[in-house]
């Protein structure tokens, strides 16, 4: 044994009484650089259980935690929640993404926006949610299934339910108010290798209070419909998923990059585009079956892809960047923003009048098809 | 309710009960064990705004399951149980984003030495392979014993030893080049 794992024997409390003991003794008091090795070892524990005691939970975690359980803040709780730490609270960065969901076209769908940004379609029995499609911003897809009813009432999906996560794993929430309505089950789809737990999710029954589940669904980042039943998921990893029963049963595309993407568009039921991390760009000509990857011309994240015509396709991302395409997503050019902003999303009256924005309300508009930008917040 | 009188235990079963105590319950849990679980999550990650996130979605699966009733005899061990799948999880979906190079760039920046320590000894754990750094974290930072941490990761005591001594040894290798500014070494 080595005279450092002898001391560390020594401070973890194993040569207490020992011959061994003795030996580090004799070893100290010979030896300088045991001596060092020494004092080394214990400022080494003396400095991690002082960062220990100096870490402090940051208050934007604190209330998000209890904001999304909907319990009420308290003087104890503030008073935890003192930390040097700055942070933005997840529901600031929620609220900045709202405006983007009425962006996002679902044919053939009823389609509800509700006020908390989440993409809702419902009929009587079923509901299909869908969180943030902004790479930080998690994002999920569930389909919740109202079940033990007796309203003829289409149920509904508050607008208040709590905040899907910013990364790792995913919490899908979904509540019904209808007084009626007796047991939510949310159902995940069966793809999620992410989740931790089963697919039975939480379900309860307060008195004059709304219903509400939460469940483990793994980082799906954003859906799109092609038809009725016909559904595109993207999800990390570069996984790509396709429902043909509306959302029921999914199944794994192949997407041919393990990047994880972040933003799916069509233009018809068959051609579309799918970007993601690293400059991502995936094209498709046959609803999503296969999907070839092309060159982007970047290495920054790509959060949203939006086609304007069959020809004109933009996307965006990270470090104010954006591509377009004029020929449907087959070859992309890199524009010149005039930003370094991250870019989660646009919208377009038509080929060359645009406005795309980014974190922190910004944004930039373009009326000349992206040959230059104007920042306008 | 003396929430203070009442022990983990305790609350976690108050978790189950009506709205009202539960709230309370969580509330005081949360007090309790909030600091623990954010600064293991914070020196696994070595991410502020990753632990953030992690610390909502720990804290949301550790009320999920106290609520649908699984068996919660220790809830701090069972806190960083869910703590540690999370930031394993974090890990495998994460890039490392630590430069080799930086370690020299924070060096170069003399500050208070015990405080230089701390910042070394945290950027030394962000090279460590994840078993290495939750043993490490585990026994320094959360003061464990051996036994306690092998019923949390499921290795055993030795493997346990051995994993916080190499963590050991490979942080006080970052750390070596600067023994002398840190007045560790003559």
């Amino acid at each position: 044994m080595t005279y450092p794992e002898l001391i560390n024997e020594y401070l973890d409390g194993k040569l207490a009484g020992t011959a061994r003991e003795r030996e580090l003794f004799d070893g100290l008091a010979e030896h300088p650089e045991w001596r060092e090795e020494m004092a080394l070892q214990l400022q080494m524990e003396q400095a991690m259980r002082r960062d220990l005691s100096m870490v402090a939970v940051p208050p934007a975690a604190t209330n998000a935690i209890f904001s999304r359980l909907r319990f009420t803040p308290s003087k104890q709780r503030s008073g935890l929640a003192q930390t040097a730490a700055s942070g933005k609270s997840f529901f600031g960065r929620s609220v900045q993404q709202l405006g983007w969901f009425g962006a996002l076209r679902i044919p053939a769908l009823a389609l509800a926006i509700s006020g908390a940004g989440y993409l809702v379609y419902s009929t009587l029995h079923t509901s299909l949610i869908a969180g943030p499609s902004s790479h930080d911003g998690g994002g999920f897809v569930a389909r919740t299934i109202i079940t033990d009813t007796t309203s003829t009432h289409t149920p509904t999906l508050q607008s208040d339910v709590p905040a899907p996560s910013l990364s790792g794993d995913v919490v899908a929430a979904a509540s019904a108010a209808k007084e009626n309505v007796q047991k939510l089950r949310v159902d995940i789809p069966d793809a999620n290798e992410r989740s931790i737990g089963s697919t039975d999710a939480r379900s309860e029954r307060i008195p004059n209070e709304p219903i509400l589940s939460y469940l483990n669904v793994g980082n799906f980042y954003a859906v799109h419909y092609l038809t009725s039943k016909k559904v595109i998921g993207i999800f990390e990893a570069g996984k790509i998923y396709s429902s043909q029963d509306g959302g029921h049963a999914w199944s794994l595309q192949s997407s041919g990059t393990n990047n994880v993407l972040y933003g799916v568009d069509f233009i018809d039921t068959l051609t579309g585009s799918a970007v993601g991390g690293l400059g991502t760009v995936l094209h498709t000509t046959d609803a999503g079956r296969h999907w070839e990857t092309v060159s982007s011309g970047t290495d920054a994240n790509l959060i949203s892809v939006h086609y304007v015509t069959a020809d004109t396709v933009y996307a965006c991302g990270e470090d104010g960047a954006i591509l377009r395409s004029t020929n449907g997503g087959s070859a992309w050019t890199p524009q010149v923003s005039g930003t370094t902003a991250n870019l989660q999303g646009m919208q377009w009256k038509n080929g060359a009048e645009g406005e795309i924005r980014g974190a922190h309300g910004m944004a930039i508009r373009t009326h000349d098809a992206g040959a230059t930008w104007q920042i306008v917040k | 309710m003396k929430d203070h009188r009442l022990t983990d235990q305790d609350l976690v079963a108050a978790l189950r009960g009506n709205a009202k105590g539960a709230e309370r319950a969580f509330t005081e849990l949360y007090a309790r064990h909030a600091q623990r679980t954010y600064a293991f999550i914070l020196r696994m990650t070595g991410d502020a705004r990753a632990s953030e996130d992690l610390m909502q979605e720990i804290w949301l699966k550790f009320y999920d399951a106290a609520r649908a009733d699984v068996v919660v005899t220790n809830p701090v061990g069972f806190l960083l149980m869910i703590a540690r799948n999370q930031c394993l999880n974090w890990k495998r979906d994460t890039k490392p984003m630590l430069p080799l190079d930086g370690l020299e760039d924070m060096a170069a920046r003399p500050e208070e030495d015990a405080a230089e320590l701390t910042r070394l000894i945290n950027l030394a754990l962000e090279l460590l392979d994840f078993d290495y750094r939750e043993a490490f974290v585990l026994k320094y930072y959360q003061g464990y014993d051996y036994q306690e941490m092998s019923a949390m990761t499921g290795a055993s005591v030795d493997a346990l030893r051995n994993r916080v001594w190499r963590a050991k040894e490979k942080v006080k290798e970052v750390l070596r080049p600067h023994f002398e500014e840190l007045g560790i070494k003559k």
